[in-house]
């Protein structure tokens, strides 16, 4: 082997007081330790941004970017305008937002709980098996949410009747299914989802702890002034990140769940698309809605990353 | 340098590998010139010689094949897709020499690859087969070439006289008057059958349904009065998918819509459209006699004889409570008997029943699976044309005159079948005494090797229809042709369903549309669709009443649906000469 890259020497790791140059010549390792992550990015994510001209085209494959004619605004004109798309955007949001909700607090509390549990064992695998599920591909949900929840005989609406409630319809009532559609989504993914905020609560200092304890705090009190607080930079990451997703209310699932008996509470702008596509190769459309869908997405982004530093102080660049 | 301008420096470079890499992709050819016939500068050897034909030099042809392993006895030890029997005798006895320009394993990879080729101006394989969209774009573009003096000078007479037969198969390749591909057609053998719990009917003492309202007694009968005698109240009368509209692939309601008249709706904007009395195309979900379906089957479903959840269960799931034996009637293609149904011995297959003044039909399905087409630069379309006929002759029988023995009795001896001291055995070698070095697969006496056809699939519709009698009565008769092979294979309850199905040939009901989606189909097609399974759906639970239909009706051809019918018939106005 050769020598160590990293320049150990003490003068070396002063900081840069002569120019890039020099500073330059004293990092360039670390750049170039960079330089694949970099390329990638530019290459698989900056450079396909380019094919958005074709949402503002009639695009058709053979006559490619340049050569196929432009529309303007049509294409979101035609979304905007269609007589279902107020109807569907409505849904998406609903059911998004309170995806979004529940995916961030069923996994905290989760997770808060989880880490009260002193049997390793019991511990270990409660963490195991309600991950599981997030591996389950939606068509394979699909059908067996249909027999779960069977007003004939599905093992959930025969628990009710037990309790003397009458069948409910979970899949072919509309706000039903909202409700459905949401409680699955939570029960696939809060295991998953509450795996970081584990790490985070693993993360955090004893000595903390122990403090605590000395100034007399209950279980309750560190939770609420240990615990919390330690999680919260990583609560507002999560957050942040998962309201760029407002308008993304979970195809597979829709799709896979939903029926023209609950359209109108359960159609969204993915499932929609999904059905225009059938009639054909509408590449341009498709674009469009990406891009409309990426659009929202970037601007709640950068909303709630300021509120993120106005409130909480907390930056993650 | 200051911080700042290291920034804009590096946002220029940026832009300028943006713009060159622009630059590169904006060098897109031109709309796509005409296609140049494909000239022929030699003599065919397809029409001096066109039971022997041979290529000498050999040519070559180029494909893309969308195939994977569907279990581990799909070739011989060393045998692939790319060689294997069938390639060799095409090299052979032909000179036609296959190459793959790429093997995918299913549609969506195959539509993607063809796609990018397009988009990227590659070269596309000399001869490949197309869904219709697909097609559409390929003649768009000039991508293709017209078959018509090809298929006057080389394409046997059999075929030809099939296209003559059955002249929509050809309207969505023709734009005035060239052809562009040839269809590879289904048998036309999955027509819908009712299914009912014969053992039921027994326990009972009933008869199987023949019109709507003794059908409505059965039903009755099984969803009360505990037709399995197990004393619970866990059966019901019919198991349907209506989800996606009444027609499907199987658990269908085709059967029960056309008891109320010739009309089918279909998830499909462009299916069913045919001709009312001024000859005229009309949308068939909107017609009166859907009406009647939706009445009925209200009044069914209010009174428990129909699956409560048909209405959010697609046609696999509908399925599920026929072939767990709560379920006393469905409906569906002949081939149920094996799935879902082939665990359940008491369904047997009967006529579909008759509604009021006698009316009775089905839906047929399309008859094209997709297109052949031709690459506009492949020189050597009369190889193809002659290897497509001793495909089709294999179908047509001896009688052709393309006709080749070595398909006389399958594919190729030693794959799919096996000729022992002057018989032909296709499974069960051990019991026949054949010597196992004989076999398909010597390890395994009842292996035989199934073969993907690379370009056509030589199927003829409706061909195999009389042979379903001939093999019910007779298991050990000798096929005559690839389309009675086929049957042989066939379980004695698939035959009986067949011949159930054949003796409803006379009525089905045919789409009459099969060009490209128009405009509005494009435009509005989603929103019709949605409006009209979500009326019907509305109506059969009972969340609007019967009338809601007429309101559904007017909002249809409000919303489109009238602008499309104009549109459908100008298209019909002009294939139909």
């Amino acid at each position: 082997m050769t020598e160590p890259v990293f320049n150990t020497d003490k003068k070396a790791l002063r900081l840069p007081t002569r120019g890039w140059r020099a500073y330059l010549q004293k990092t360039w390792p670390l750049h170039v330790l960079l330089l694949p992550a970099v390329l990638l990015a530019l290459v698989y994510n900056y450079i396909p941004i380019m094919g958005i001209v074709i949402a503002f085209q009639d695009y058709k494959p053979w006559l490619g970017f340049g050569g196929s004619p432009w529309v303007g605004l049509d294409h979101f004109r035609y979304l905007f305008e269609y007589p279902d798309s107020m109807q569907i955007i409505r849904n998406t949001l609903i059911i998004a937002f309170a995806k979004i909700m529940t995916n961030m607090f069923v996994p905290v509390i989760f997770a808060l709980l989880l880490n009260e549990i002193r049997i390793k064992w019991f511990k270990r695998t409660a963490q195991t098996l309600v991950y599981l599920p997030h591996f389950l591909s939606w068509v394979i949900l699909g059908g067996i949410f249909v027999d779960i929840l069977s007003i004939r005989g599905g093992i959930v609406n025969r628990f009710l009747g037990t309790l003397g409630i009458d069948p409910i319809a979970f899949l072919s009532n509309g706000d039903w299914f909202r409700f459905t559609v949401i409680v699955t989504d939570a029960w696939k993914d809060f295991g998953f989802s509450a795996i970081i905020f584990l790490a985070a609560i693993a993360g955090t200092n004893p000595s903390l702890y122990e403090a605590a304890e000395i100034d007399g705090a209950n279980r309750w009190q560190q939770v609420l002034h240990v615990t919390l607080p330690a999680i919260a930079p990583i609560f507002i990451v999560v957050a942040t990140l998962s309201l760029g997703r407002v308008l993304d209310a979970g195809f597979d699932q829709i799709f896979n769940l939903y029926n023209p008996l609950v359209y109108s509470k359960g159609d969204i702008i993915d499932t929609f698309v999904y059905r225009v596509g059938l009639l054909g190769s509408q590449y341009s459309f498709a674009t469009a809605i990406g891009f409309f869908k990426s659009l929202i997405g970037f601007i709640m982004i950068v909303i709630s990353y300021r509120l993120a530093y106005k409130w909480a102080g907390y930056r993650i660049f | 340098m200051n911080r700042v301008s290291w920034k804009g420096k590096s946002l220029m470079t940026v832009l300028a590998l943006l713009l060159v890499i622009t630059g590169c992709s904006g060098e897109v050819q031109k709309e796509g010139s005409t296609a140049e016939e494909g000239g022929i500068d030699r003599e065919s050897p397809v029409l001096t010689n066109p039971k022997d034909f041979k290529f000498d030099p050999p040519v070559t042809v180029s494909t893309g094949i969308r195939w994977s392993a569907q279990g581990e006895n799909e070739f011989k030890e060393g045998e692939t897709i790319q060689d294997n029997f069938h390639t060799r005798w095409m090299s052979d006895s032909m000179g036609i020499n296959l190459t793959f320009d790429f093997v995918v394993p299913n549609l969506e990879d195959y539509q993607t690859k063809l796609r990018l080729m397009m988009a990227g101006n590659q070269k596309l394989p000399d001869v490949f087969t197309t869904k219709v969209e697909m097609a559409n774009d390929l003649i768009s573009a000039g991508k293709v070439q017209p078959l018509n003096d090809y298929i006057d000078q080389y394409l046997s007479d059999n075929l030809k006289a099939i296209y003559e037969k059955y002249p929509e198969v050809l309207y969505p390749v023709t734009r005035d008057g060239q052809i562009y591909g040839l269809p590879n057609m289904f048998a036309m053998d999955e027509g819908t059958v009712m299914w009912v719990r014969e053992d039921w009917l027994n326990a009972l003492g009933l008869e199987a349904p023949t019109t709507i309202d003794e059908m409505t007694e059965v039903l009755r009968a099984f969803t009360e009065d505990d037709p399995d005698g197990n004393g619970k109240d866990d059966t019901l009368g019919l198991a349907v998918s209506l989800k996606e509209g009444p027609y499907n692939w199987m658990s269908s309601a085709d059967g029960l819509v056309g008891a109320f008249g010739n009309h089918m709706p279909s998830k499909y904007i462009w299916e069913y459209w045919n001709p009312d009395e001024s000859g005229q195309l009309v949308y068939n979900g909107i017609q009166p006699g859907i009406k009647d379906f939706l009445a009925q089957m209200r009044d069914w479903m209010s009174n428990g004889y129909v699956d409560p959840e048909a209405g959010i269960k697609d046609a696999a799931k509908a399925g599920e409570i026929a072939a767990s034996g709560e379920a006393g009637i469905i409906f569906g293609p002949p081939w149920m008997d094996g799935y879902p149904l082939g665990g359940v011995e008491g369904f047997k297959a009967y006529p579909l029943p008759a509604g009021p003044g006698g009316q009775q039909a089905r839906a047929e399905k399309s008859m094209v699976r997709d297109y052949l087409v031709f690459n506009k630069d492949f020189n050597n379309v009369d190889a193809m044309m002659g290897y497509i006929n001793k495909i089709y002759a294999a179908s047509f029988g001896e009688e052709d005159p393309y006709f080749d023995e070595a398909l006389r009795n399958g594919w190729m001896e030693g794959y799919d079948y096996v000729l022992h001291e002057g018989n032909v055995y296709r499974g069960n070698f051990d019991e026949h005494g054949i010597p196992s070095d004989k076999w398909p697969n010597p390890a395994d006496a009842n292996v035989t090797y199934d073969l993907t056809l690379p370009f056509m699939n030589g199927i003829i519709p409706f061909q195999s229809d009389s042979a379903f009698q001939k093999f019910l009565s007779d298991p050990d008769a000798d096929p005559d042709n690839m389309a009675e092979i086929s049957v042989s294979k066939a379980k004695p309850r698939m035959l009986e369903a067949g011949i159930v199905r054949v003796s409803q040939n006379d009525n089905v009901i045919v789409n009459y549309f099969n060009g490209p989606p128009t405009k509005t189909m494009v435009s509005k097609g989603e929103l019709l669709i949605k409006l009209m399974t979500e009326s019907y759906l509305k109506i059969i639970y009972g969340d609007e009443p019967v009338d809601y239909f007429d309101t559904f009706v007017e909002e249809w051809k409000k919303n489109g649906g009238d602008q499309m019918t104009e549109e459908v018939n100008e298209w019909y106005e002009n294939v139909k000469q």
